[in-house]
């Protein structure tokens, strides 16, 4: 048996470094096997716990991918990452940061 | 001797004239090396990912006091990378083969820079300084070589080739008066650690930097892009009046944001925040803003498996309009579409989600999501006056089906006995061109509009902002835009009808004679922008505000507009539209 789902990336710079490493910090806290393989760009499954090689298959704003999961905890893992993902990571889109006025 | 200009781009605003300081931090790099035996190199790999983490933890540290915690986050993953599972086996595989640990850990790293470096966006690019600090770090640890730290006896301006993230941190902030960089463009580290830091940056100067010796005194204006070497005393003068100028103005816009935007002929706007969660609501009284213009309703449907219930959704509603009464709030309703997912609406894949169903037009088609949350607010709203916003609006007929369900979802809830809202305003967003060129017909229906800027432009010139290709097309100042803008605000007046702007273009403040001169209502936008925007609204007077638009209008590009608006001054005090 194996868990697998389907999610899109909506925020807005694809998977650069503090989204790329929330989403392998996630998946390294299940026993699972994790993989994570972008199905826009055709790249093979990778290892999801891998925050270097989560980032390097740059995945991008738009770009579907598919989360699938092995082992005792999979389908909580599968929904957790693909929860993450839709929450656009915790962080609400919001457009680039206006410059400090404040110095509060 | 003679004045040399080089252009880059602007990266973090501000003016500073200093000294040259050219950074160039030696880098490590080894030959492939045999190690000793197995146990002792991988000991000595172990050391090392020991200290470099020791160190990115001390660097996090004093990053989310000088910046922040949002900035300080970038550590937090270089961190991770040390422990990254997939690393730690190749590099362990090379060091079984009896390669040195340090030659191992180079050349495992370097597989992941090569993948970056050829990934097609910009802002992925930019991460390669990410790895690239990593990497070093490891690599100075197991050879032995220490990091080379900035000893800056006096301010200068820091240029380099390109800047780390660990780099910038650990600049001693007194002594810096702003970055210049070869690389880099308006996502890397540098724009971002510069804007969180306040100091002016312009990165993307490429090779012209060479120019630049130690020690020569150079101007840089954040502002423009511009760095000028070698200034003759007209351009000194100008740009020392300029950053004398803005200090004030900063410190200025921060003292007065708890009073009101006057021009100073007399005209008065009401400066709001968008936000998108409770939380930040915190944030709309300590940057002075009067109320909340924008709040995206979207944060309670996304991230979950069941839609929000109506009570859930009236007790945050109304926690908000308590906490900025008597000022108002602008509930815009979901704006969710095919590119944020919302598990239970299980949304059909759409090749273009832009142009798909969103908005209200996946509202209307979920109508009981969207009546529960209509109830919700006339509810939350029991005994005041309540403003609702609704997104991507393209026909009349929506209009009015949509004003048809607010009147039903209102009887209903009088006849179940509910205490609900006294006043209701209904506003539509103008960001699908279709609506701004049917303004007058919708303003018929409707008590005001909120115009989005930022999806407009994008529709308008068919440009998405977010692809590098087409992002600099996506120019909100391109004449088309201001037509627009002109024709919906002109219809929405005719009809006594209050425009409101809440698109990013709200908080530029080149572009604030144009929105004060077009008779703009109120402006919304990002809680840290409010400040300025208010001490700048200060600074104009809607007449001249108003002589600027009209010419403005009649330019042919988006350069010559914002060239245009550039020469204009608002008093004469100073060049800048700021």
């Amino acid at each position: 048996m194996a868990a697998s789902t389907e999610v899109v990336v909506a925020y807005r710079d694809g998977l650069h470094a503090r989204p790329a490493t929330l989403l392998a910090k996630t998946a390294a806290a299940f026993s699972s096997t994790i993989t994570i393989e972008n199905l826009t760009q055709g790249s093979k499954p990778v290892n999801a716990k891998s925050p270097l090689t989560v980032l390097s298959i740059g995945i991008q704003r738009h770009d579907r991918l598919r989360i699938a999961a092995e082992g005792a905890d999979e389908q909580e893992a599968v929904e957790t990452i693909a929860r993450l993902i839709a929450s656009n990571f915790g962080e609400a889109e919001e457009a680039e940061q206006q410059e400090q006025v404040s110095n509060e | 001797m003679s004045e040399k200009r080089i252009r880059g781009i602007a990266a973090s605003p501000g003016i500073a004239l200093g000294p040259v300081y050219r950074y160039e931090p030696s880098l490590v790099k080894v030959d492939v090396e045999r190690g000793q035996d197995e146990a002792t190199e991988l000991a000595r790999l172990e050391a090392a990912l020991a200290a470099a983490r020791q160190e990115i933890r001390l660097l996090a540290e004093e990053a989310s006091r000088a910046v922040g915690p949002k900035e300080a986050a970038i550590f937090s993953a270089h961190e991770l990378f040390l422990q990254d599972p997939e690393l730690l086996q190749q590099v362990q595989e090379r060091i079984r083969h009896q390669q040195g640990a340090a030659s191992a850990w180079q050349a495992a790293f370097q597989h992941y820079i090569q993948q970056l470096q050829t990934a097609q966006s910009e802002y992925l690019q930019a991460r390669v300084l990410d790895l690239e600090d990593v990497a070093q770090r490891v690599l100075r640890h197991l050879t032995g070589q220490a990091e080379e730290s900035l000893q800056l006896s006096e301010p200068v301006v820091i240029v380099a080739r390109e800047l780390t993230p660990s780099a910038i941190v650990r600049c001693p902030r007194d002594r810096v008066l702003a970055f210049c960089t070869a690389q880099g463009g308006p996502t890397s580290h540098v724009a971002i650690l510069a804007k969180a830091l306040g100091v002016p940056a312009v990165v993307g100067l490429g090779d012209n930097l060479e120019v630049l010796r130690p020690g020569q005194l150079i101007i840089v204006d954040g502002e423009q892009g511009l760095v000028i070497a070698e200034p003759e005393a007209e351009a000194l003068v100008h740009y020392q009046q300029q950053a004398q100028w803005l200090q004030r103005q900063a410190s200025l816009a921060v003292e007065t944001r708890q009073q009101p935007a006057c021009t100073r002929d007399g005209r008065c706007y009401p400066v709001r925040a968008n936000i998108q969660a409770p939380e930040e609501v915190a944030a709309v009284q300590a940057f002075g803003a009067e109320g909340i213009g924008l709040l995206r309703t979207e944060f309670l449907f996304l991230d979950r498996q069941q839609a929000p219930s109506e009570e859930e959704q009236r007790e945050i509603y109304r926690a908000l309009i308590e906490a900025v009464h008597p000022a108002p709030v602008v509930f815009r309703t979901f704006d969710i579409g095919g590119d944020k997912p919302a598990p239970y609406l299980s949304l059909p894949r759409e090749t273009n989600p832009f142009l798909g169903v969103r908005g209200i037009r996946l509202g209307l088609k979920h109508l009981p999501l969207l009546r529960t949350q209509l109830r919700a607010l006339l509810r939350a709203g029991a005994g005041q006056e309540l403003r609702i916003l609704f997104p991507m609006v393209s026909s009349y007929e929506e209009v009015e089906t949509l004003r048809r369900l607010v009147h039903e979802v209102e009887e209903e809830l009088r006849q179940q006995g509910q205490a609900l809202a006294e006043r209701v305003e209904l506003g539509i967003m103008i960001e699908v061109p279709a609506a701004a060129l049917l303004a007058d017909a919708l303003a018929e229906v409707v008590d005001f509009f909120s115009l989005g800027t930022n999806d407009l432009t994008q529709y308008v010139l068919a440009a998405d902002r977010t692809n590098e290709g087409t992002a600099s097309l996506a120019d909100p100042f391109h004449p088309a835009i201001l037509r627009l803008l002109q024709l919906t605000i002109e219809a929405a007046h005719r009809r006594q009808r209050r425009v409101e702007i809440c698109g990013e273009l709200a908080s530029e403040p080149l572009a604030l004679p144009l929105l004060l001169g077009l008779g703009i209502d109120e402006l919304s936008m990002a809680p840290r922008a409010i400040p300025r925007c208010k001490q700048a609204i200060r600074r104009w007077t809607l007449s001249k505000a108003q002589q600027v638009a009209q010419q403005a209008l009649h330019l042919r590009t988006a350069a010559e507009v914002r060239s245009y608006l550039h020469t204009c001054s608002p008093d004469g005090s100073s060049p800048l539209a700021e």
